[in-house]
This record gives C-alpha cells, sequence and structure tokens, in this order.
C-alpha cells in the first residue's frame, strides 16, 4: 500500500477518500493490506470516519462501509476470509445493528461455511431475532452444507413465527428454488418429523406455485427461475418432493394442481 | 406535405470514438447519391480533396450537396460515402450507406458509422419545395446492415407546431426511447424541465395536468390550485407566441385573465384554467390553441377533465420497536410530523394533476395503546418485527396498527426484510372498489398517449387499462389494534424510514395510486416487455402512440422523472370510495385550561406561609399590614400588600410573571418550595 494510501486510512476526515482507499486495501493482493483493513475495521474511529451518523439513517446497503466489507468479500483469500470472521468478535464493530447486517450477508460468500461463521449465524438468528431474516438469506445464498444445514435447524425451529417462515420461503427460497442444495434441504424438513403442517405447505408452495399479488407486498416481487433450467439432479429432488407431497399432505385442490403440473413439466 | 424538392448534404466526417490513429493521417472520400428511377449516380463533391484527421473525435467540415427535383417515378435515393487513407498503403476506412425511400416527409440529420468503425459521416436530408396536401406516414430509411446509425427527423414541414404535454421524455438506460411520433424533441425552442424540485409547494407546481379543478375564484389560495396549461415546446423558433389565441372550447371550462374570468385569452404561452361544473359528476372539458394569422389552422386541443378537488383522508403511524426477545436491538424511524407533513404537501403536487390531495385527517381515536401527536399523526409502539427489516408478507401487520377504516393509514416502519432499499409498499386497497379494465375512448389528450398539439391533430386512440384488483381479505387482527371491521376495509400503504426522509421521494404518492386501483405503468424498468397496466406503447394498435413510462408516476426502476398521471388513470383514480369530496372536518378545538381560582382558604394558608405563620418557605415575613383578625395581614383577600408580596416571591423564582397573581404555575412554585421538590 502507498504511503498516502495509508495516510488516508489512518487519518482522512474526508469519508469519500477514505472509502476509496478502503476499498483498494480490501480488493488487494497484499495480506498485510488487508490485515490491516481488518484492524480499522474494528475501531469505532475507523467506522465513524467511513460512515457519519446521517448515513447511519439509511439501511445497510446504503453504508460505504458495505462497499468496504463486500468488496472484501468479493476478494477470495484466506487473508480477506480472517478478516470478515475476526469482525464477528469486534466489539465496536458488533455494536450497531446495521453493521451487522453488513457482516451476517458478507459471511454468506466463503464457502464452505466455517464453525465460526455457523456460530455467529445461529447466534443472530435466535427466535426473536430483528435479523433473523438476513441471516436465512445468507444461508440459502451460500448454499454450503453446513448452512444448509442450518437452515433446516431455523425452518423448523418453532421459536421463529410462521410468518417469518413463509418470507423466507416465498421471498428466498423461490427465486433460487432449482438449486439442488436449497431442493435436499426443503425435502429434508419436509419429509422430517419436526416441520409443522404449516412449514409443510409453505414448502411446497414456495417449490411449486407462485402467487405474487397474494405473496408480496411492494413493487418488485421476487420471480421464480425456469423450471426446465433446472439440472436432473435437482429435478429428481423435485420429483421426490412432489410425489410425497401429494402423497402425504393434505393440499389445497389449485396447489395439487400446480404440483402435478410441475412434475409433468420436469419429467418430460 | 411531400416532398418535390430535396437537397443532400455530406455535412462532415469524425473520428470514432476509440480509434487510435498512431500519427495524423489524410483521408479522402468519395460520395454518390445514386437514384433509382434513371439508375443515374450523382458524385458529391471532389473525390480526391484531403482532409486530416489526428486523434478519435477530430471533426471536418465537409459540405458537398446535389439537389434533385423529384418525379413520380422516383422511388428511392441511395446516399454512400467510402473512406480512404491516403497512406501507402492506402487503407479502407469503411462505407456509409442509407437509402431513402419515397414519399420524402420530413428533413433529415443521419448519422451513420463506417463499416470497418473508423469514421462516422454526418448526413442531411433537406426538403426544398413539397407538396401543399398532407401525406401520413414517414420516411422510410435504409440503413447499411453493418453499421450503426443514429438519425433523427431534424425537424418538420408543417409551418408552426406546439406541444402541451406534462413531462419531457427521459431517456431510457438502454438508448433513446421509441417516441411516439411527433413527439420528438422540436430543436427549434428548448424543452422545459418541468420536473417538480423538491421544496416546491404551490399545488399546480406541474403543467398540464389532467383534471382542471373546479374552483371558487376568492378561494385565497386559488392562484396555486387553478391549472397551469401551458406550450411545452414549439416551433419554429421564431413563432410569435403574443399572436397566440386560447380559447375554452367547452363551456366548463373558464380562464382567469386580468382578475376575470374569460372565455379565449389572447397571447402568452400559459393559461390559468378553472373548472365550472352544474352537478358533482367529472366531464371532461377542452381548450384550443390557434394562431391570429389568416387560414391558420388549430393549433392544438388539449383535453382534461373537469372535476371537483378530492381529498384522501390521511392518518400516519410513526412506530416505535419495543426490545425484541433475543438478537441485537434495532433502530426505530426518526421521522417526525413535521417531515410527514412536507412529505404530503410534495407528494400532493403530484396528485393535483388528478384534482386529489391528502389532507391530514382530524379523528383523534386511537387503538392498540397509540398515542396522539397531532392532526393525522400517531405513535405506535409495537414489536421490533413489526418495526425493522419486516418482510413484505402478504400480512403484514404494521398498516393495520391503529388503522381507521375509510380513511388512507399509512405506517412509518424502519426498513424491510430482502428489499432494503425499499421505499414504500401499497399494502391495502378496498374490497368494495372495482377491478378489471377500464377504457378511455382518445381524441386530443393530456396524455402522452395522443399528445395534444400532435399533428395531425385527429382523433385519438381507445385506451383499456387494467385496474389493481383488491387486496386479500386479511387475517383476523389481534384484538383492539385497528378500527373494528378494518380487516376488509382497510386502505394502507408502509412507508420505510428512508422513503419518508428522502427529499423529492414521490413514494408515498406512488402508493397512494396502488391503493386507489393504479397498476403499475411499464414492466419495472424493463423497456421490453409488456406493462403491467396493459397500457404499452410498443405493442398493437397502440404501436408508437403510447405513452413513454418512464415520465410516469406508476413507474418503477431507475428512473427520474416519474411524475405523470393521464387521463385514464386520473379517472381510476377519482372513482375510488377512498376519495371524498370534503375535506376533514376541523379537529376539535384544544381545552381551554381551566384557571387555578384560589378558594379563601387557600388564600389564608397562603398569607400565613408568606408572614412566616407556617413555616415552608424559605424567604417569609412578608408584611401583609395589619389586616384581619388577629393584625397580623391574613384576612383571605389579595389586596395590595398581599400582591407585592406574591411578586417578590415571582421575582425570587425564574420562570414566573411577576404579576402578582396567585395562578396555577405561582401555586405550583409555591407548592414545590414547601414541598421541597
Amino acid at each position: 500500500m502507498k504511503e498516502e494510501q495509508k495516510k488516508i486510512l489512518l487519518t482522512s476526515k474526508n469519508a469519500t477518500e477514505v472509502k476509496r482507499a478502503a476499498v483498494a486495501a480490501a480488493a488487494s493482493d497484499s495480506d498485510a493490506d488487508i490485515q490491516m483493513l481488518g484492524d480499522l475495521l474494528a475501531t469505532l474511529e475507523f467506522l465513524n470516519r467511513l460512515d457519519s451518523a446521517q448515513d447511519y439513517r439509511d439501511t445497510y446497503t446504503g453504508l460505504r462501509l458495505a462497499q468496504v466489507v463486500n468488496t472484501l468479500a468479493d476478494n477470495r483469500r484466506p487473508a480477506t476470509d480472517k478478516v470478515l470472521l475476526s469482525l464477528i468478535d469486534a466489539k465496536d464493530y458488533q455494536a450497531n445493528f446495521l453493521r451487522i447486517q453488513i457482516l451476517i450477508h458478507a459471511l454468506a460468500a466463503i464457502r464452505p461455511s466455517p464453525p465460526a461463521a455457523i456460530i455467529y449465524w445461529d447466534k443472530m438468528s435466535v427466535g426473536g431475532s430483528l435479523v433473523a431474516f438476513d441471516v436465512v438469506a445468507a444461508l440459502v445464498e451460500n448454499e454450503s452444507a453446513p448452512a444448509m444445514s442450518l437452515f433446516e435447524k431455523k425452518l423448523v425451529d418453532p421459536k421463529h413465527d410462521l410468518n417469518l417462515k413463509s418470507a423466507w420461503l416465498y421471498q428466498l427460497v423461490l427465486p433460487k428454488r432449482n438449486d439442488e442444495p436449497l431442493l435436499i434441504a426443503c425435502e429434508h424438513v419436509l419429509k422430517g418429523s419436526a416441520a409443522g403442517p404449516e412449514v409443510q405447505i409453505f414448502i411446497v408452495e414456495a417449490l411449486f406455485d407462485y402467487k405474487p399479488e397474494t405473496w408480496y407486498r411492494g413493487c418488485s416481487p421476487v420471480k421464480p427461475p425456469v423450471r426446465l433450467a433446472a439440472t436432473r439432479e435437482a429435478k429428481d429432488v423435485m420429483v421426490s418432493i412432489g410425489e410425497y407431497a401429494l402423497a402425504n399432505l393434505k393440499l389445497a385442490p389449485d396447489l395439487k394442481l400446480k404440483v402435478e403440473a410441475a412434475l409433468k413439466e420436469v419429467r418430460r | 406535405m411531400a416532398a418535390t424538392k430535396i437537397r443532400i448534404r455530406f455535412t462532415g466526417v469524425a473520428v470514432m470514438d476509440g480509434v487510435n490513429l498512431k500519427s495524423p493521417e489524410d483521408w479522402k472520400f468519395q460520395a454518390s447519391v445514386k437514384r433509382a428511377s434513371n439508375n443515374s449516380t450523382t458524385a458529391l463533391g471532389d473525390a480526391t480533396a484531403l482532409f486530416e484527421f489526428k486523434k478519435d473525435n477530430t471533426y471536418n467540415e465537409i459540405g458537398w450537396e446535389a439537389s434533385f427535383d423529384l418525379t413520380g417515378a422516383d422511388s428511392q435515393f441511395e446516399i454512400s460515402v467510402q473512406g480512404t487513407s491516403d497512406t501507402a498503403p492506402p487503407k479502407d476506412l469503411g462505407k456509409v450507406k442509407a437509402t431513402l425511400l419515397t414519399p420524402i416527409l420530413h428533413n433529415y440529420n443521419l448519422t451513420l458509422t463506417s463499416t470497418k468503425n473508423i469514421f462516422v459521416a454526418y448526413l442531411a436530408v433537406f426538403m426544398t419545395a413539397q407538396t401543399e396536401s398532407w401525406t401520413e406516414g414517414i420516411t422510410t430509411i435504409l440503413q447499411n446492415p453493418d453499421s450503426k446509425t443514429f438519425n433523427t427527423i431534424l425537424d418538420q414541414m408543417q409551418a408552426q407546431a406546439v406541444h402541451i404535454c406534462p413531462v419531457i421524455p427521459v431517456p431510457w438506460a438502454t438508448g433513446i426511447p421509441p417516441l411516439p411520433r411527433g413527439v420528438q424533441h422540436l430543436t427549434a425552442s428548448p424543452q422545459e424541465d418541468l420536473s417538480i424540485m423538491p421544496g416546491t409547494t404551490s399545488l399546480n407546481a406541474l403543467v398540464n395536468p389532467s383534471v382542471i379543478p373546479v374552483l371558487d375564484p376568492n378561494d385565497k389560495d386559488f392562484p396555486n390550485k387553478w391549472a397551469r396549461i401551458r406550450v411545452t415546446q414549439f416551433w419554429p423558433a421564431n413563432l410569435d407566441t403574443d399572436k397566440l389565441i386560447w380559447r375554452a372550447a367547452t363551456s366548463n371550462i373558464k380562464f382567469w385573465s386580468g382578475g376575470a374570468a374569460k372565455t379565449e385569452v389572447k397571447g402568452g404561452v400559459e393559461v390559468a384554467a378553472y373548472g365550472e361544473l352544474g352537478g358533482d359528476n367529472d366531464e371532461m372539458g377542452q381548450i384550443t390553441l390557434h394562431s391570429d394569422r389568416d387560414g391558420t389552422p388549430k393549433l392544438a386541443t388539449f383535453r382534461a377533465w373537469v372535476g371537483k378537488p378530492k381529498y384522501i383522508w390521511t392518518r400516519a403511524n410513526i412506530f416505535k420497536g419495543t426490545p425484541p426477545p433475543a438478537g441485537p436491538p434495532g433502530p426505530d424511524p426518526s421521522v417526525t410530523g413535521d417531515q410527514i407533513a412536507t412529505q404530503i404537501g410534495y407528494n400532493n403536487i403530484i396528485l393535483w394533476q388528478a384534482g386529489v390531495q391528502m389532507a391530514m385527517d382530524t379523528d383523534q381515536t386511537t387503538y392498540g395503546g397509540a398515542a396522539y401527536q397531532q392532526p393525522g399523526v400517531f405513535q405506535v409502539t409495537t414489536d421490533a418485527k413489526n418495526v425493522v427489516n419486516v418482510p413484505s408478507n402478504g400480512e403484514m401487520l404494521a398498516p393495520l396498527l391503529n388503522a381507521r377504516v375509510g380513511v388512507f393509514n399509512v405506517a412509518y416502519i424502519y426498513s424491510a426484510a430482502n428489499f432494503p432499499t425499499l421505499n414504500g409498499m401499497a399494502t391495502d386497497r378496498l374490497l368494495s372498489d372495482p377491478e378489471g379494465t377500464v377504457n378511455l375512448d382518445g381524441g386530443p389528450s393530456t396524455s402522452w398517449l395522443r399528445p395534444t398539439g400532435v399533428f395531425p391533430d385527429d382523433d385519438g386512440v381507445k385506451i383499456t387499462m387494467k385496474r389493481m384488483g383488491p387486496s386479500d381479505k386479511r387475517s383476523d387482527a389481534p384484538a383492539g389494534v385497528c378500527e373494528a371491521g378494518a380487516n376488509d376495509k382497510l386502505c394502507g400503504c408502509i412507508m420505510t424510514e428512508r422513503g419518508a426522509l428522502a427529499a423529492g421521494s414521490l413514494t408515498l404518492a406512488h402508493e397512494l395510486c396502488h391503493v386507489l386501483g393504479l397498476h403499475h405503468r411499464g414492466s419495472g424498468g424493463g423497456e421490453t416487455t409488456s406493462s403491467y397496466d396493459s397500457v404499452n406503447h410498443q405493442a398493437g394498435p397502440l404501436k408508437g402512440r403510447g405513452h413513454p413510462w418512464n415520465e410516469n408516476l406508476l413507474t418503477y426502476g431507475p428512473n427520474t422523472r416519474r411524475q405523470d398521471l393521464d387521463l385514464i388513470q386520473a379517472m381510476v383514480i377519482r372513482s375510488s370510495k377512498l376519495c371524498k369530496s370534503d375535506p376533514p372536518p376541523p379537529p376539535p378545538p384544544k381545552p381551554i385550561p381551566t384557571a387555578y381560582v384560589p378558594t379563601k382558604d387557600d388564600k389564608i394558608l397562603l398569607q400565613s406561609y408568606l408572614v412566616g405563620k407556617t413555616p415552608g418557605l424559605k424567604h417569609s415575613g412578608y408584611d401583609l399590614g395589619a389586616y384581619g383578625p388577629d393584625g397580623d395581614g391574613i384576612d383571605g383577600i389579595i389586596g395590595e400588600k398581599t400582591k407585592a408580596a406574591i411578586k417578590q416571591f415571582q421575582a425570587d423564582h425564574g420562570g414566573l410573571v411577576k404579576d402578582g397573581i396567585y395562578g396555577p404555575k405561582t401555586r405550583a412554585a409555591f407548592d414545590n418550595e414547601i414541598n421541597g421538590t
């Protein structure tokens, strides 16, 4: 890192300038630069130079910090993983809700998810937590085996209310419902004994149905992928889930038709 | 008016962006026009002339021309330019070619890139003589398939033209939108930026609305409410706007000019219009624009609804979250009642195009423990899960909390999950409002569907628009959180902190229009698929005539001037049962605080403290004279001596008015001192 850039990171009060230097360090191939940035991200003094109190009135995606941390997440190196994981225990970093959200999402870049990330996600998504949705979004994004295992655990956790679980399925799972790891996780939950009948129906709906007018408010409903674009292996899991649902669940007539139609489509 | 004589000009050449010339080069061009009718070729200019080009973007004026008289036998003219470098060996720079198919109906600027992507040639076609009769259509231009081209209609051959449009076209992210014929920029006059600026307060800040409101000229706010009908572009540049004549073509429209109502106004590019109706129902009205030149046809017809102002009674709930049972605590929205009032004022400028405005509901009834703050504004304390990172499910609870039936309930939360950048969400609309499709026969319209003043000013097209369906009936709400029966009669939306505080945000009006029955116009930033409300300017009979949806309030995506509401949208908005004819009643008067009137016993006790007979005051021993049965001044009457003592007490205690009156504040100060608080 050039001296000038280092000086900016350490002392500048110009937030834009600090962000540019931090993003450059985050994208660097120098482990030393990345570690230096990591040390700074753990200090309130640096975080406050990056984003003002006024900036923190935006959502987490509006913070300069988000660009820095996301750049770290995109720069796949052991050094960046180490920095991201170190923020889990950084007291000053963890003292703000928006910063926690940023980290929860950024950790999804590390595959397979290391135990430290899984433990953090689990802790952050206990029943009633406001960031449980972010955690499940990160798990669904990550799709590695440990993440899917935690996803299954969350889906059957009775401490999370049903409304939230339906949101996970309609908003997070539906746009990725061709992905084999997610399908397998859903199959486990569906066929396991811990999921209640409501969650089972939500799963079937999210995988086979699409009701944007009913399921979503707001102007940007998520959209499902084209089912035929799924891999053969994913289609096999879909068939397994669909057959199980038809044979074992009390499906509403229109949902039953949707499942049958989907099975016909993927068996072609 | 088809051309009978044309002049073709090879205007100039530029080096294309990014072409790296290692040293200056001399280029030459072989330009010609091939006429199909007699298979002749006319050379333009001197093919041996050299032009020096140094680096990319270097431009050289060339200016070679040829004129042609057109006959009935002419079917096409092929213009071509071959470029060659004067280097050793010569380098082929590529070729451009454009073919004009008759009839030729406009002047054109043609910008073509060479087949080798090395130079850009600028060509122009001028109509130097034309027929008297009008021919519908535009000239067909075939371009060489290997090069990119961008052609514009340079100008139009009508003697005068005006546009009366609500907004200006916004370029798409992917390029230039396929504008309806006739809406191309009239380059002779600048096109005004008609977007409203943050901080604007006049209701009629936007020109050319879809509703001309019925108003009383004696209304003190009349100048901020009348409809401003304005020429937004004109041609030619020297059009004498002092000679324009505005006429109210229907009896339900009047102009306000020179402090009086008129049906005709001479001169100017803008006129103030208002409506007069015999009944309550909206009517169609028309204004025509003429020139006073003899024989000049009507320049434009402006069409709008004439209707009485309508009101959306609005209740705003600012949410505060109780700490979550687990995980990190979340923030609360920091929206204030004043900020809400500002946002509503700004968004009302948009809604006033439809003769509608939001007005704060004055009902003060609260539900579920909500607290009244100011007219129409309440604070609701609820689980943080209803405030922060709220999933946008169909059963969102926030709009239900402290909701009232028959009004527009806006819930201000902190943020939405999944879409953290979301500004707002329409959540509930009246189940009893209609759905399906609505139709409006065309004719000249304020809408871009048939922009007023676009010639030929013939009948417009029939527009069919899909109306938003009602929300599903909600599940039963927890007891007491909202007005009884609100579950299936609720109208509401959610605004996030981000959307509520953003300067210039029109999200509130956008969401309200959903609640009133409008679908999205366009397809969410994608310009290639059908519009959600079926008003599609790209397909079927509307091709080339539709509304560029980026200017419409009901579009969404990365657009900058989404502010227009057209005629058919205004019709739907105004038909909702949520639109009321009257503003909310005035709020109940504030209770007048009952003045403290001390009893005789109070006065005796007071005097006892003042003289020190009853201990408790830091400073006592005041001389109240020799009144009273014991001659110590304690007589239960506040006379001059007692008043002077009270004044001294008041002087010793900051914040009290030194008036000698034993009122509630002075009494409270006495009590505090005696009680040691």
